[in-house]
């Protein structure tokens, strides 16, 4: 499937419908098996329902304060998409050009070191005291903490290019841009995508934890208003929401990932 | 065993000829003149000059580390010669390269995972312009990919990937075919079914081609001339003129005088490995 002797993150996709269908049956135990742990928990703790409230009062609150929750979760999705769409675009800006001008990335590395590495929570209070209850300062937290994964693989991705068909094109007198189109950002592709699969999930919690810093709008900051009122139905309810939001994003890339590479599971006919 | 008789079974009008666009009143060689190369303090040639002639195979045959896949390189203008020169037709590799007179096809498949084999034949169209080319259609119907054409290279054998490879170097109708080692992955009967089709695709054509291969039988079937390297640095111990009728098949492989001949060609790669240790 992947080149020889290259540590390719080609996708994973189950070739054999058996195995597809007990992945299937895996993720129907789980939906099934959280209500019933959950209650299986209540009995044996014995908490009150301001403790741990049951499944079924979790549900009232969904139902009854939805649109509450769904302009929160709209403000959330707001800026974590924001947030993300700036990533993606300094992220790949920077990946062609250390491609191209490898000191740019002698440049950026020790750049790239800091923002990796620096605790981003204590970023987003220095961020916070600075811009105030705008949206910058979650947009510029979810940049932070998805940018590192796009650039890393996108850069590994755009020079994994099979040095064979680089030979070829330079025979055939390609341009650079042909190059990079057709042999470049190809190779760069599968990369790209498992990037998408940490850093897309990354930019919801990104921007949740922001909220939760300091915010009067969003999930985080829904949370943060729940719990100084004892609502631990409303903070579960909002722990669905954003749960549910993160895994859909996650499956969205998976989604996009199987149509894209929807040829490597074509079988011989 | 399919893949291994379908190629030889027609010859379609549109095959592989020298098309409009080679002349033939220009004489194409590709001559090394005196041609040194050393790679960070190791030398890898020393004062190689072979002249190829129009039209001719040429075969660099060698003990490994001998140069040939450098020779190959620089003449396909991938890599630039430490001394001498190579010219192709009086010119530099790189504008033969840039009039799109060069074909190469190197051991591993130079082919887009993401492409079917059909586009990625047709990428070299893509980038040289169709002027004067092959169609990538009846070049893969022709080279017995009939049924493969939307089929990735994943899915196909390594002797059907090669065949796309080098549909991928030759659908742009070049002069000059250079081949390293195309047949080195695949196992002896696919490799000789391989090289009998190799030399059945050129038979119908004009191509200058240079061939870089470790096996002296693929050398003696498919070579004009086979050109023995020593190591150590690269340089030609000898150049053996193939005394051989074309067309030459699978069932001269056991003929007398063809075993004679690859007697002739091994004595000359055992003389070079001596010369080189």
């Amino acid at each position: 499937m992947a080149l020889p002797g290259k540590a390719v993150v080609f996708v994973d996709l189950a070739n054999d419908r058996t195995k597809r269908m007990s992945d299937r049956l895996a993720y129907l135990i789980m939906i099934v098996s959280v209500p019933i742990l959950w209650v299986l928990a209540k009995l044996i703790t014995g908490f009150p329902d301001f403790l741990l409230p049951p499944p079924d009062m979790v549900a009232d609150v969904l139902w009854t304060e939805r649109e509450l929750l769904a302009s929160h979760t709209w403000t959330t999705i707001v800026e974590a998409l924001t947030g993300y769409a700036v990533a993606n675009a300094i992220a790949i800006a920077l990946s062609i050009s250390f491609l191209y001008l490898p000191w740019m990335e002698s440049l950026a590395l020790p750049w790239t070191v800091i923002i990796k590495n620096v605790p981003f929570v204590t970023i987003a209070s220095i961020l916070i005291i600075i811009l105030g209850d705008t949206p910058l300062p979650k947009i510029i937290i979810v940049v932070l903490i998805t940018f590192f994964p796009i650039l890393a693989n996108v850069t590994k991705g755009l020079k994994s290019a099979d040095p064979v068909l680089l030979d070829r094109m330079q025979t055939l007198d390609s341009s650079q841009w042909e190059v990079f189109t057709k042999v470049r950002w190809p190779s760069a592709l599968p990369y790209y995508i498992a990037a998408h699969e940490i850093a897309f999930t990354g930019s919801i919690i990104g921007a949740v934890v922001a909220e939760w810093l300091f915010a009067r709008k969003g999930l985080g900051y829904l949370i943060v208003q729940s719990m100084s009122q004892y609502r631990a139905d409303r903070v579960w309810a909002v722990t669905i929401v954003a749960s549910a939001l993160a895994v859909g994003a996650y499956l969205l890339v998976k989604a996009i990932e199987k149509y894209l590479f929807r040829w490597q599971v074509q079988d011989l006919t | 065993m399919r893949r291994a008789e379908l190629p030889l079974r027609r010859v379609p009008s549109s095959g592989i000829r020298r098309s409009a666009s080679h002349p033939k009143d220009s004489q194409l060689t590709i001559e090394f003149s005196q041609v040194n190369k050393s790679f960070g303090g190791i030398e890898a040639l020393r004062e190689v000059s072979l002249t190829v002639k129009d039209g001719e195979f040429i075969t660099l045959i060698g003990p490994s580390g001998c140069g040939k896949t450098t020779m190959l390189r620089i003449a396909a203008g991938l890599e630039e010669p430490s001394g001498g020169e190579v010219r192709v037709n009086g010119d530099t590799p790189k504008n033969a390269c840039r009039q799109h007179q060069v074909g190469v096809a190197f051991q591993r498949p130079a082919l887009l995972a993401s492409r079917t084999a059909l586009r990625n034949v047709s990428m070299t169209l893509e980038i040289t312009g169709r002027d004067g080319a092959l169609s990538p259609d009846e070049l893969l119907t022709d080279f017995g990919l009939g049924e493969f054409h939307h089929h990735y290279p994943h899915q196909l054998s390594g002797g059907m990937k090669q065949r796309v490879n080098i549909a991928a170097a030759l659908v742009h109708d070049p002069a000059i075919l250079l081949l390293d080692e195309p047949f080195g992955a695949l196992d002896e009967l696919t490799r000789e079914a391989m090289g009998e089709w190799l030399g059945a695709v050129l038979s119908r054509s004009t191509k200058t081609v240079i061939f870089v291969t470790h096996s002296v039988e693929e050398a003696t079937i498919l070579s004009d001339r086979v050109v023995v390297l020593s190591a150590r640095p690269g340089r030609i111990a000898e150049i053996i003129e193939v005394g051989l009728p074309r067309p030459r098949s699978r069932a001269s492989r056991t003929d007398e005088d063809f075993l004679r001949e690859v007697a002739r060609v091994r004595t000359s790669l055992y003389r070079a490995v001596e010369l080189s240790n």
